[in-house]
């Protein structure tokens, strides 16, 4: 029989067109639910991401339960307490004064996120999370293996388990190791991976150095963004070097351009060339300052440098360091591993030795190859710091810099004191205008009112007088008060040191004042000072603290003020508005402030300035405290003294 | 002063030549010479440390007022007697502070009345001065001083200056 359609090709055709057009479709349907499968893989990977985010940290919360009472049977059937070993809980996030919620750099407008992220990070990033997970996978099988032990040893066995539990996911007290051996060993490995990290760090340097220096040479105004991108790679390695070894390299940069200024007409003036719009002049002149700065051009030669100087600083240790370690490996674990299949690794060849064929050979090298690994490691300290120096010899400011940046800073820190001192002025004519003033008008007046009423109706006058005795009264308070604020009389009297008592005993904390002053301070750094510690003695009785301590000393031409308190602490890092004016007055001075916090710790605040001491001026009487029995003579020692709140 | 041992001097405590603490200092120096000689110091702002200086030697016959209580021409020729005669006169704001920097615990278990008295009695006033002032009989100030003293476990005493120094230490200790 012939096919159907040989002998009618007509007909042949549709059968088979419509086949192909059937199995088409079905095969275009087919396909489309290909889109189907991706969109389920998408969907579970959505699902996955979501998990991850959303469930994990709750998920690993909820598992603490069952740790949780773990411990608690641990403590009442085993005997043994067991503590939770977790880091407290993160803090609540802080609302700001105008609503929004601050992380970090970035404004959140609900708390949500942070709060979230903040717990996400304390569940994952706490080692005893990290050490509960292990426990909770062996501790099924030692639970199951515990009757058996029960049954043969009874209370002993719940002893056992107690103090295994204790130590899994107790609070373990540090990790660092306490032989000192093992303690050296480690140091020493931290800084040979702080070579090779320096080492990396400045081939990444070199890699992308070629870059801002080709667009310099080639195409200039284009060259500034991908310069400050390459000085973030610079900075970078500064900064983990500081962070590794120690050694500060400071940014030597200059500072960067100011905005250009239109002239009194509008246009914006470079060089002969007049500009509508300041763009193009930026770009002139941060391109300017690119090229001419020579930090630019020792940061391209420290690119260049750099790693061959690390790498012959790191090199003889990296190689002594693993080449000791991996021949020790070789000795003992590979070679008896490769001894059943017959196969030899010649690595002692490499250097030189014979090869070790049995275990006594393997005896004698074992010596060699640890005695490679600790002489390795030896030097690595010293060098890893060299290699700091050394990069700090290419990487650190210039004399040049480092006055351009002192003027920069001159300059921010001359506007804030003149800003500071308009404001201060300001706010003693507005006190003044307010308060005094209106009250000597009224008392004028009441005056003028006693000279009409005197002879007609002295009882009333006499009313009248005595009242203005009691206004006259209040306006001396009132300009009392206002004097102490600009600048106390105890301070002028007396200097800092008993000024600095006075303010002890009027705040409501229990403060103790403790060091001397070999002398008298020029008075401006005076009343800085002064205005600092009563505004931290009132930031401190604002927090709840009950008692502080505040310690004045002069050493090396800097004096330094501590007050310690024993409040909640964790203060805000931000810094109030109280902190950072102490800190704009005194960066009039060239002081710095320091603030140490802790959570649930005393909070310290350490004001230094740097003056001198003025041996003319009478230095304030403070050798012998008010109480003491014995009247020293008048002129001061610097005996340590101490004034707690307590007479004779 | 020395030579002339006058019944009471009345010393500001800004003089020359440094226009700084000359008064404290005389006084101080010249009690410790002559201990016990009255001497009221005037001041245009009082310190708690000045006046814990002038207490110190614990000798009596001493006042420390602000010029503003000069206003008052009989209250103030009381604290001239009265430093004279040897008692003490604290000036009213520095007890102020003092016992409202210590309003916390020590001070909760007196009321509002034996507070006042209190800080009368560390001002320096005899009980027959704080009955006065406040307008009680004398026994009933004798009988909120006792409480007083039971109640904060300081010594009684009647004698005016041991009562200043004991109220004042029990204020700056609490």
């Amino acid at each position: 029989m012939r096919p159907i359609g040989e002998d009618h090709p007509g007909k042949e055709v549709p059968v088979a067109y419509v086949r192909a057009v059937g199995r088409a479709f079905a095969l275009a349907a087919f396909g489309l639910l290909s889109w189907f499968d991706v969109l389920v893989e998408l969907l579970t990977f959505a699902l996955l991401c979501l998990g991850l985010v959303f469930f994990l940290g709750p998920a690993i919360e909820w598992a603490r339960h069952r740790s949780a009472t773990a411990r608690v049977l641990a403590g009442r059937w085993c005997g043994v307490e067991v503590e939770t070993p977790y880091l407290p809980e993160p803090l609540e996030p802080e609302r700001e004064r105008d609503g929004w919620y601050r992380d970090g750099n970035t404004l959140y407008k609900r708390a949500f996120w942070i709060r979230w992220s903040r717990r996400l990070t304390w569940v994952m990033e706490d080692p005893a999370a990290q050490r509960e997970f292990g426990w909770q996978l062996v501790y099924p099988l030692v639970t199951l293996l515990l009757p058996v032990f029960a049954l043969l040893s009874g209370p002993m066995a719940l002893r056992g388990y107690g103090h295994w539990t204790r130590w899994w996911i107790g609070r373990r007290p540090g990790a660092v190791a306490k032989i000192g051996a093992l303690r050296w060993v480690h140091r020493r490995l931290d800084s040979l991976g702080h070579q090779l990290g320096i080492f990396a760090l400045s081939l990444v340097l070199t890699a992308f150095a070629a870059w801002p220096v080709a667009l310099l040479l080639v195409a200039p105004p284009t060259a500034a963004p991908v310069v400050r991108w390459s000085r973030d790679i610079a900075n970078t390695l500064r900064r983990e070097i500081g962070s590794w070894t120690g050694v500060r390299i400071p940014t030597p940069y200059l500072p960067p351009p100011p905005l250009p200024t239109p002239r009194p007409d509008g246009l914006f003036q470079v060089g002969k060339q007049l500009y509508e719009e300041p763009w193009w002049p930026m770009q002139l002149s941060r391109t300017r300052w690119v090229l001419f700065d020579r930090a630019t051009w020792r940061d391209v030669l420290a690119a260049l440098v750099l790693p061959l100087g690390t790498a012959l600083l790191a090199l003889p240790t990296a190689v002594l360091t693993f080449g000791g370690f991996l021949g020790l490996i070789d000795l003992w674990i590979w070679r008896p591993i490769m001894a059943t299949w017959d196969v030899t690794w010649p690595w002692f060849s490499i250097v030189g030795l014979p090869e070790p064929s049995d275990t006594t050979d393997a005896l004698v090298l074992t010596p060699l190859a640890l005695a490679a690994f600790i002489l390795g490691l030896v030097p690595t300290t010293f060098l890893a710091k060299q290699a700091a120096r050394f990069a700090r010899l290419l990487l650190g400011p210039t004399e040049a810099s480092r006055l351009a940046q002192r003027v920069e800073r001159l300059k921010q820190t001359r506007t804030d004191v003149t800003v500071a001192q308009a404001a201060e002025l300001r706010r003693i004519e507005r006190d003044l205008h307010d308060g005094i003033q209106s009250r000597l008008v009224a008392m004028g007046m009441k005056l003028g009112a006693v000279e009409a009423l005197v002879d007609n109706d002295p009882a009333a006058a006499k009313k009248l007088a005595a009242e203005l005795r009691s206004a006259s009264a209040e306006a001396l308070t009132e300009l009392r008060v206002l004097i102490r604020g600009i600048h106390p009389p105890v301070l002028s009297e007396r200097g800092l040191l008993d000024a600095v008592r006075a303010i002890a005993l009027d705040s409501p904390l229990k403060a103790e004042v403790t060091g001397s002053l070999p002398g008298r301070v020029e008075e401006p750094v005076e009343a800085c000072a002064y205005f600092a510690v009563s505004e931290l003695l009132g930031n401190a009785a604002k927090h709840g603290s009950r008692r502080a301590t505040i310690d004045v000393s002069f050493e090396d031409d800097l004096l330094r003020v501590e007050v310690t308190d024993d409040g909640p602490g964790g203060a805000n890092p931000a810094r109030g508005s109280g902190l950072r004016g102490i800190e704009h007055r005194l960066g009039g001075f060239d002081g710095r402030l320091t603030l140490t916090s802790p959570i649930g710790g005393p909070t310290r605040v350490t004001v230094e300035v740097p003056c001198q001491m003025h041996p003319g001026l009478r230095p304030g009487p403070g050798a012998s405290p008010p109480g003491t029995p014995e009247e020293g003579d008048p002129a001061p020692s610097s005996q340590k003294t101490s004034t707690s709140s307590e007479t004779a | 002063m020395r030579a002339e041992r006058p019944d009471v001097s009345i010393v500001d405590v800004r003089m020359p030549p440094t226009n700084t603490d000359e008064g404290i200092q005389v006084a101080l120096s010249v009690r410790r010479e002559i201990p016990g000689l009255p001497i009221l110091v005037l001041s245009q702002h009082v310190e708690q440390l000045y006046a814990r200086e002038l207490l110190a030697d614990g000798t009596g016959a001493i006042g420390y007022l602000l010029k503003d209580r000069v206003f008052n021409a009989d209250q103030f020729i009381d604290a001239v007697h009265r430093v004279a005669a040897g008692g003490t006169v604290m000036d009213p704001e520095v007890i102020a502070k003092l016992v409202a920097g210590n309003a916390s615990d020590p001070l909760a278990a007196l009321t509002t009345r034996e507070r006042e008295v209190l800080g009368l009695m560390a001002e320096g006033c005899s009980n027959a001065a704080i009955a006065s002032r406040l307008h009680f009989s004398e026994g009933a100030v004798g009988k909120h001083t006792a409480n007083i003293f039971a109640k904060l476990a300081i010594t009684a005493s009647d004698d005016t200056n041991r009562r200043v120094l004991a109220v004042l230490a029990y204020l700056g200790a609490s």
